[in-house]
């Protein structure tokens, strides 16, 4: 639920990182805390144990700049992808405008990459939204080891994957939050659908 | 252990493949260059080798953990020649020049299952010290120690029945003694319907946003959160560092009896509880 400032003219909306424990949810919010400029940005926020999982969630403050007049601040947050956390995750989702589902290329993670994508369709359905009308980016991880000896999905496999709960195709990006190239990218398609939504839904 | 103790544990210990896995490639090619090193320097003449030699097995070791993790048969083959040679020469068996001569090839061979090599650029985020640290979480997992906190039985017998003995009353309902991470030590108390893992998790999860609130505001830490419900309520109390008691009680008990009972036993606890390693 985007928060529209209309005398400060302001729009707040909030966008959650989801996939699999491990996937480089928090790699990304903490690529784009390193790389971008501190007078867009607010203090990142970590709640983290002390083997570095994310425990509640990772927070980090961003204005994108003005569309008609109206300041743009964007809220990003991690869920603990870890199957123990659901709770967690469920108090992250509320209220959510769009989500980065951060899907992992490691063969190995390839059933967890569905499952955790049906679980953030009934955590949504909990809170009565859907997933079909959520504005929705896929970010396949971790296509650096590409060519490396540990096997790797398919960009064609992992689209298959989840895209086939979607009625409709999402987007999708490939990444390497570790290096760099994918997350802001991932950011920009991500921020433009989902002010495009709250958009929409203030006209009608 | 309950299952439910064990079933947490095997969460954390098959996240932590995952992570290692993903970090394989860097170390793998980490081998590699640090053994080019080693062949250039020994042509350049008699010195100790000793440390070179040490750092290299130790990243053998975990590479052949990864390999077997894998299921390469392969790489898992190549690394053994590597152990082989390594271990021969340090014997004493193999010359100085029959080494570097084979220890080369052997690399070589090494370099074709390798894949390509990590393409580290300077916007990456890895930090300087990130094979040391990749390594000595990839040995703890080796050793089955990846969850930093062991746990026997007997030491949670005891800790159930001192607290069955010496805290529960008729009021409280239940007591849990969870750790940072939320994982679930201890649970007594007879609320039957309490979904145990679920409050341990998002107990933990409380508490550190509590504490990043604390900090916010220029404290280290809340040592105490208090719930009212309308019929039960919430108390939670750091253990030491490393954990947190909470406990349920009815709202015929008053705050500060309960406070009272909690830290009064928390000392006892605290040396009970087993210690962090690492």
């Amino acid at each position: 639920m985007a928060f529209i400032n209309k005398s400060a003219k302001e729009i707040q909306v909030k966008i959650v990182y989801y996939g699999p424990g491990r996937g480089g949810k928090t790699t990304n919010l903490l690529y784009v805390n390193q790389k971008m400029s501190a007078k867009f940005m607010g203090k990142m926020i970590s709640i983290d144990t002390r083997g570095d999982k994310t425990l509640f969630f990772d927070f980090l403050p961003l204005s994108l700049g003005k569309i008609r007049g109206f300041s743009i601040r964007v809220q990003l947050y991690t869920v603990p992808g870890q199957v123990l956390y659901n709770e967690s995750r469920k108090m992250v989702l509320k209220g959510v405008d769009g989500v980065v589902f951060v899907a992992d290329s490691m063969e190995v993670q390839r059933e967890a990459n569905v499952e955790s994508f049906l679980n953030l369709r009934d955590n949504l359905a909990d809170d009565n939204l859907d997933l079909q009308e959520m504005p929705l980016v896929l970010q396949l991880n971790k296509r650096d080891l590409e060519g490396s000896v540990i096997p790797v999905l398919g960009e064609e496999t992992m689209r298959d994957d989840l895209c086939q709960h979607l009625k409709a195709p999402a987007p999708v990006m490939g990444a390497s939050a570790l290096q760099g190239p994918g997350v802001f990218e991932t950011l920009r398609e991500i921020s433009k659908i989902t002010i495009k939504s709250v958009h929409y839904k203030l006209r009608s | 252990m309950p299952s439910a103790d064990r079933e947490i544990k095997d969460i954390f210990q098959g996240a932590d493949r995952i992570e290692i896995l993903g970090k394989l490639p860097f170390i793998l090619w980490e081998y590699i260059n640090q053994g080019r090193r080693l062949i250039q320097e020994m042509g350049s003449g008699p010195g100790d080798f000793s440390s070179s030699f040490q750092s290299m097995e130790r990243m053998l070791g975990v590479l052949g953990t990864a390999a077997d993790h894998l299921g390469n048969e392969e790489l898992k083959g190549r690394l053994a020649g590597h152990t082989r040679i390594i271990t021969s020469y340090r014997n004493g068996d193999i010359p100085h020049g029959d080494f570097s001569q084979s220890f080369s090839s052997e690399l070589a061979s090494l370099e074709k299952v390798a894949g390509n090599p990590p393409n580290v650029t300077a916007d990456s985020l890895l930090p300087e010290d990130f094979v040391e640290r990749e390594l000595q979480r990839v040995e703890k997992v080796k050793t089955g120690r990846s969850a930093d906190v062991v746990v026997s039985g007997d030491m949670l017998d005891d800790i159930r029945g001192f607290l069955t003995e010496k805290v529960l009353t008729e009021e409280i309902s239940s007591i849990l003694i969870i750790d940072n991470a939320g994982t679930l030590i201890v649970n007594v108390g007879n609320k039957v319907d309490l979904d145990a893992i679920s409050l341990a998790a998002v107990a933990a999860a409380n508490f550190a946003a509590t504490e990043k609130i604390a900090r916010l505001i220029g404290e280290r830490d809340f040592v105490l959160l208090f719930y009212k419900g309308r019929n039960e309520s919430f108390h939670f109390r750091r253990l030491g560092t490393e954990y947190i008691i909470v406990t349920i009680f009815n709202n015929s008990l008053s705050l500060g009896l309960i406070r009272l009972k909690v830290a009064e036993v928390a000392q006892t606890l605290e040396r009970k509880l087993p210690k962090r390693e690492g």
